[in-house]
């Protein structure tokens, strides 16, 4: 997996690539949390170029968007293939995520 | 190192500068790797070997590379820095690590290290049994189950045919099985191992994971679609292994689970019901019922001119069969149906369609050869598109095989069954690869079922068939040679037409007789009507291959003198014949595309 994070605008993009599952999820999960304590707030998750989230993936999604509405913000998640967003259909995190179709409609709506 | 077997770098490019300028940087680590370039040589692979593979390379794809060098080799995509274009997708492949060319000697070092240290090389090849088992044991680590549950997907997909959306489902579910085993059951404790086995059956796959856990109760993990349970992190695992495998069974103790698959045919593509009069004049319906024998959506149908066609609403496209009716397309497929419509909607609208129309289809197939991504796919369905030669065992020994090189190749041959008792023999050869050969390819099959339908004799085939093609061809500047032969046994002879084919033959006891090219290949000269000629031939063998097969690893061999060897040894058998030029040709990284058909009535 590869991730990388930048600062567009207001908002903190991080690009995922490749896989994100159990293996690196620590590593992910870790990064954003970083941005979060230096007061980053409004996350866009794009994940135009990842083809896999595991369940401790999608664990991670969770607890981040605990985290980051307790500190007051906002996770958008966007540019999820057609086998993700029936991961999330599946475990219903449809519902509980902001889901953009793409990068740029997820940073031109916040 | 493991067993102290000598570790190296090898290098998977046909650029002899990435090939040179690995040598430079290996040289500067210490001690110095060998350095070996992979093209163009069949190489025994050792786990301990590192894998640099040019990106570029056409056949640099996650499936060949995990098929060609199996699991305990770490693949190093290498990224030209100059073709940016090819980022994004180069990183989206499941790489163990990246390097970029022009090459830093420090980060192929690096790279060098972490990836031979003997703790990043444990033995994850997959035993294959007799019985088709694979089985797999592996250490208890986090970091090794991805790699493990992709090459048992690749095998699975390979073992049981599986389609796309199951291939999906078995990588989710078998990903969470395995975590699963990892974390709760083997733990990380030095030797723990995790094993999985996986058969195909019948009626679908089975896949076993195994830890040596002391179990658990599936029955006491909280719902997490629960209103409570979505909000948590955790217990995902187990809810997507029931939903998206069709079986899930723990043993008693809980420290093994079986996951099954059914073996339902991709339900994204039927084809129904084509009509029954345009069905008989191409023999269409009958392959394609084979192609698909069961499943839920309809892809294709027809109905009469002035007929209320009724059905599903989307009706995507139409296609006028003349005075047949119609054919429409009343479902946009996706994903893997992508590339089988494209493929067959070219094949159909061939047949289906005037010349000039056809231009227009085939111009939009072309643009949509983005389409075709799903290679893999559109391959299996390419070769199904050809005719099994067991179908015509009873007119006599027939072998034939079509091994595109890249996914999608413009090789093809036709068999036909012809009235008292002849057998028609085609053998083609597109002059490119990939898609759009392929699309010309399935229209010159098409044509070809038409054209035997029709006309008896061989030159009036190909003049046929080349009416058919010629715009096309022209369009395309692409031009094939093209051989086809009728074997009469009442009348004890082969009438054959070639268009500049070079490997055509005759083999029979008394030796060989090269069946020359009587007109230039199909696509390049202008050519009025094609000329046939007549051999006496009674229980001979007809032999055609294509240029692939003809490239020989020996510059003092020439295929005619391999042919003859084949002879002298007493191989005329078809089976045999078609199945040596292979093994003789058996090289990994060709390039071209390798077919073969033979026939002795």
């Amino acid at each position: 997996m590869t991730f990388s994070i930048e600062t567009l605008g207001t908002n903190t993009l991080v690009a995922v690539g490749g896989q994100l599952t159990i293996n690196n999820r620590g590593e992910f999960k870790e990064r954003v949390l970083a941005r979060l304590a230096v007061g980053d707030t409004d996350f866009v998750i794009d994940f135009t170029e990842a083809d896999y989230i595991d369940s401790s993936g999608l664990g991670v999604l969770v607890s981040l968007s605990k985290h980051i509405r307790d500190a007051g913000g906002r996770l958008t998640l966007a540019g999820l293939n057609e086998d993700l967003q029936r991961l999330f259909a599946l475990t219903r995190l449809d519902s509980l995520f902001e889901i953009a179709e793409s990068r740029a409609a997820a940073l031109g709506e916040s | 190192m493991k067993d102290g077997a000598p570790a190296r770098i090898l290098v998977l490019s046909s650029r002899p500068d990435i090939l040179r300028a690995v040598a430079d940087a290996a040289a500067e680590i210490d001690p110095p790797p060998e350095v070996r370039g992979l093209f163009g040589r069949p190489l025994n692979v050792l786990p301990t070997d590192l894998i640099l593979v040019d990106v570029a390379e056409p056949r640099a794809t996650m499936p060949y590379l995990h098929r060609r060098f199996g699991a305990a080799s770490a693949l190093v995509a290498l990224i030209d820095g100059a073709w940016v274009d090819r980022l994004g997708s180069a990183l989206a492949g499941d790489w163990t690590d990246y390097l970029f060319h022009p090459l830093n000697a420090a980060e192929l070092g690096f790279v060098w290290k972490k990836h031979t240290s003997p703790a990043e090389a444990p033995n994850l090849n997959l035993d294959v049994d007799e019985s088709g088992r694979i089985r797999v044991v592996f250490p208890s680590h986090v970091r090794y189950q991805r790699a493990v549950v992709e090459r048992v997907v690749v095998a699975c997909r390979h073992l049981a045919d599986l389609d796309r959306e199951t291939a999906f489902r078995l990588r989710v579910t078998l990903g969470e099985a395995v975590a699963n085993a990892i974390l709760y059951g083997s733990g990380d404790r030095p030797g723990a191992v995790v094993r999985i086995s996986a058969k195909a059956y019948t009626a679908g796959l089975r896949v076993k994971v195994s830890d040596e856990g002391s179990g658990f109760n599936p029955e006491a993990v909280p719902d997490p679609v629960s209103a409570e349970g979505i909000g948590r992190p955790r217990g995902r695992g187990l809810f997507l292994l029931r939903q998206l495998a069709d079986g899930v069974a723990f043993n008693e103790t809980g420290n093994s689970v079986t996951l099954s698959f059914r073996g339902a045919p991709d339900p994204l593509v039927r084809i129904e019901p084509l009509l029954r009069r345009f069905a008989d004049v191409t023999g269409l319906r009958f392959r394609l019922d084979r192609l698909f024998e069961d499943g839920s959506q309809v892809l294709f149908d027809s109905w009469e001119d002035g007929e209320d066609p009724g059905g599903p609403p989307e009706v995507r496209e139409t296609w006028p069969l003349g005075d047949a009716g119609r054919l429409r397309l009343v479902h946009e497929p996706v994903r893997r149906g992508d590339a089988a419509a494209a493929l067959l909607a070219g094949w159909i609208g061939a047949v289906a369609e005037g010349e000039q129309s056809q231009e227009r289809l085939l111009a939009r197939r072309l643009r949509r050869e983005r389409v075709l991504a799903e290679l893999e796919i559109a391959r299996d369905l390419q070769l199904k598109l050809l005719p099994p030669p067991e179908d015509f065992r009873d007119l006599g020994r027939i072998a034939a095989r079509c091994d595109p090189a890249l996914s999608l190749g413009g090789d093809f041959y036709y068999l036909v069954r012809l009235a008292d008792g002849c057998l028609g023999v085609m053998l083609g050869d597109v002059s490119s690869h990939g898609p759009s050969a392929a699309l010309i390819m399935a229209r010159t099959l098409s044509a070809a079922v038409l054209a035997t339908g029709v006309e008896a004799e061989p030159a009036a085939v190909l003049d046929a068939m080349h009416g058919q093609l010629r715009a096309a061809l022209d369009a395309t500047e692409m031009y094939m040679t093209l051989f086809y032969g009728v074997i009469d046994p009442e009348r004890g002879e082969l009438r054959y037409a070639n268009a500049g084919h070079p490997y055509a033959y005759l083999l029979g006891p008394d030796g060989v007789r090269r069946l020359t090219a009587l007109d230039p290949p199909v696509g390049v000269a202008a050519v009025r009507s094609f000329r046939q000629t007549r051999l006496p031939s009674g229980g001979e063998t007809l032999l055609a291959f294509t240029d692939g097969l003809a490239e020989l690893s020996d510059p003092l061999e020439t295929p005619d003198s391999r042919v003859r060897r084949r002879i002298d040894r007493g191989d005329l058998d078809p089976e045999v014949l078609v199945a040596a030029l292979f093994a003789d040709s058996d090289d990994e990284m060709r390039l071209d595309d390798r077919t073969a058909v033979a026939a002795s009535l």
